[in-house]
């Protein structure tokens, strides 16, 4: 219980922090998001009211997927301040705490989910209800996989980070790159089931693949559960190990400019 | 006049002498961004033309047309990148909201000259123009377009209207950090984002009225849409100038912010940095 209250002051923290550059900054960034998941929602009706043959997949599995990507940005692609602490030099205060390193930047990473899904993910669950679509999932299987798509999220990160500190802190490279490269590969932004030459079958077995894609497809109805829970449970039983290995064997190189 | 457009030459010149002394003297951390770089910009257009492929085409165009906008964009936002992305001054919100306009302020230049010229990185700063280059080639030769005049005047147009409203609209919302500089520093960030995402979009389909703010307000139609659609002889008329009224119009609202905003900056300045060196 001590442990848990420490550990939720530290996520109540992390929620206060996310207001630092005001409130005016908090909506422009989520209405940023909710006009990207409108953009998007447009293209799939564009695409329907053409007529064209969407090979098996109908509006509403393409607009849940679409919602739900957006309402469960935060858990499909896992972002601990560890780059960013690496950066500016902050990630030293997390080794004068009475803690373990991980739990305090999972601490901080659920106490950021906080504000996106009360001010952005609930208004949009709401307003596709509204809307008329059908948000019922197709397995409950994608209960299972979204623990996964969080476990292997944390462990992504750590890889990310010691790339970081490999990479003699280019942040904002590493960070763009990662931006880019999550947008197609983890299949957040464009369901795997429509990308076309089958490269979405072998996406979706790769560690990027098996974050959003893998609960978003099997929510919607996209994919077999059984095998996206597979690949994501062998993804995580290889890459957690990598992860504290690279990242214990990476604190001796770590550099920081301070800001 | 002469003498300015000189000064601003070979200032143009020093800094992308710059950015090349920076490449070669770490040249593996130069590979690793320009690499980044276009990995950043590839996959940027992927997913729309990804969908574009499998469908035959998408938002009333088809693959070949997407390929020409998705090339108009970055050609244009690259060239925006090349000439002004060096330094934040197409993020000017950091600047001022940081408090480094007093940097500025102390240098032999004036701060126009300065803007103009410092954000030049021709060498690290032109993966997107390349792409752009490449992509806008490759959908021009497989559409079969007819290189006339008029379409290399339109096309250069409308780059340029795409730089001016790129720049419009960070330095109007940028201009905000001069009155609340925490609050508004990652203002010029957020409107830039908002115009990469949403400008590489077809727009076709979407109700009139949301047309008209895309194409106003916040004008993203105007970044690639429409331009796409004036090359490939789909839109004539006066809608034609829409893009240049627009991208004047914003200049001039940003002028004037700017310049009001400095005002009060020569007033009260900022103070942002820690006695460490870090901002608070």
């Amino acid at each position: 219980m001590k442990h848990f209250r420490a550990w939720s002051a530290t996520a109540r923290m992390c929620l206060k922090e996310k207001s630092y550059f005001g409130l005016a900054n908090i909506i422009a960034q989520y209405l940023l998001r909710a006009a990207g998941l409108g953009a998007l929602l447009m293209i799939w009706r564009s695409l329907f009211m053409q007529g064209v043959d969407m090979q098996g997949l109908s509006l509403n599995q393409v607009y849940v997927y679409t919602i739900l990507s957006t309402v469960l940005a935060p858990m499909l692609d896992v972002r601990t301040p560890a780059s960013g602490w690496l950066h500016d030099g902050s990630v030293l205060k997390l080794y004068l705490r009475p803690r373990s390193l991980f739990a305090q930047l999972a601490a901080h990473t659920v106490g950021g989910w906080v504000l996106p899904l009360a001010i952005l993910s609930l208004p949009v669950l709401v307003i596709a209800l509204l809307c008329g679509v059908d948000l019922r999932p197709a397995s409950l299987w994608f209960l299972p996989s979204l623990v996964l798509t969080v476990s292997l999220g944390f462990a992504v990160d750590y890889l990310f980070a010691c790339l970081l500190i490999r990479l003699r802190n280019l942040e904002w490279v590493v960070h763009d790159m990662r931006q880019s490269l999550t947008a197609l590969f983890t299949g957040s932004v464009i369901p795997f089931a429509a990308l076309p030459w089958g490269i979405g079958r072998f996406l979706a077995l790769t560690p990027l693949g098996s974050l959003a894609g893998g609960p978003l497809s099997i929510y919607a109805g996209l994919a077999e559960p059984m095998t996206v829970l597979a690949a994501q449970l062998f993804w995580n039983v290889v890459l957690w190990p990598l992860a504290l290995w690279r990242f214990t064997s990476m604190r001796e190189r770590m550099v920081s400019y301070g800001g | 006049m002469g003498d300015k457009l000189r000064a601003v030459l070979r200032l143009l010149g020093l800094y992308a002498r710059m950015d090349l002394n920076w490449v070669l003297q770490d040249f593996k951390a130069a590979l690793i961004i320009i690499c980044a770089e276009i990995i950043n910009n590839l996959t940027a257009v992927s997913g729309i033309l990804l969908l574009a492929v499998r469908f035959g085409g998408a938002g009333g165009l088809s693959t070949d047309e997407i390929l020409l906008m998705l090339g108009f964009f970055e050609l244009s936002d690259g060239l925006c990148y090349m000439l002004f992305g060096g330094f934040n001054v197409l993020h000017i919100s950091r600047r001022i909201g940081r408090g480094q306009v007093d940097h500025m302020l102390i240098q032999p230049r004036p701060l126009m000259v300065q803007l103009l010229t410092e954000g030049f990185m021709p060498v690290s700063g032109s993966g997107g123009f390349l792409i752009g280059i490449l992509l806008t080639a490759l959908a021009w030769t497989r559409l079969h377009l007819e290189v006339t005049l008029l379409r290399l005047f339109l096309l250069l147009l409308y780059m340029l209207c795409h730089i001016l409203l790129m720049l419009g609209q960070s330095f109007l919302l940028g201009s905000a950090a001069f009155r609340s500089p925490v609050v508004s520093e990652e203002l010029s960030t957020l409107i830039l984002d908002l115009n990469g995402q949403l400008g590489r979009f077809p727009l076709f389909g979407l109700p009139r009225w949301l047309l008209g703010i895309l194409y106003t307000a916040l004008p993203v139609g105007l970044l690639a849409y429409l331009p796409s659609l004036a090359l490939l002889g789909r839109v004539t008329g006066a809608v034609l100038a829409l893009p240049v009224c627009i991208a004047a119009a914003f200049m001039l609202a940003a002028a004037c912010c700017f310049r009001a905003g400095l005002r009060r900056y020569l007033q009260y300045s900022c103070n942002r940095y820690k006695e460490m060196g870090h901002r608070r």
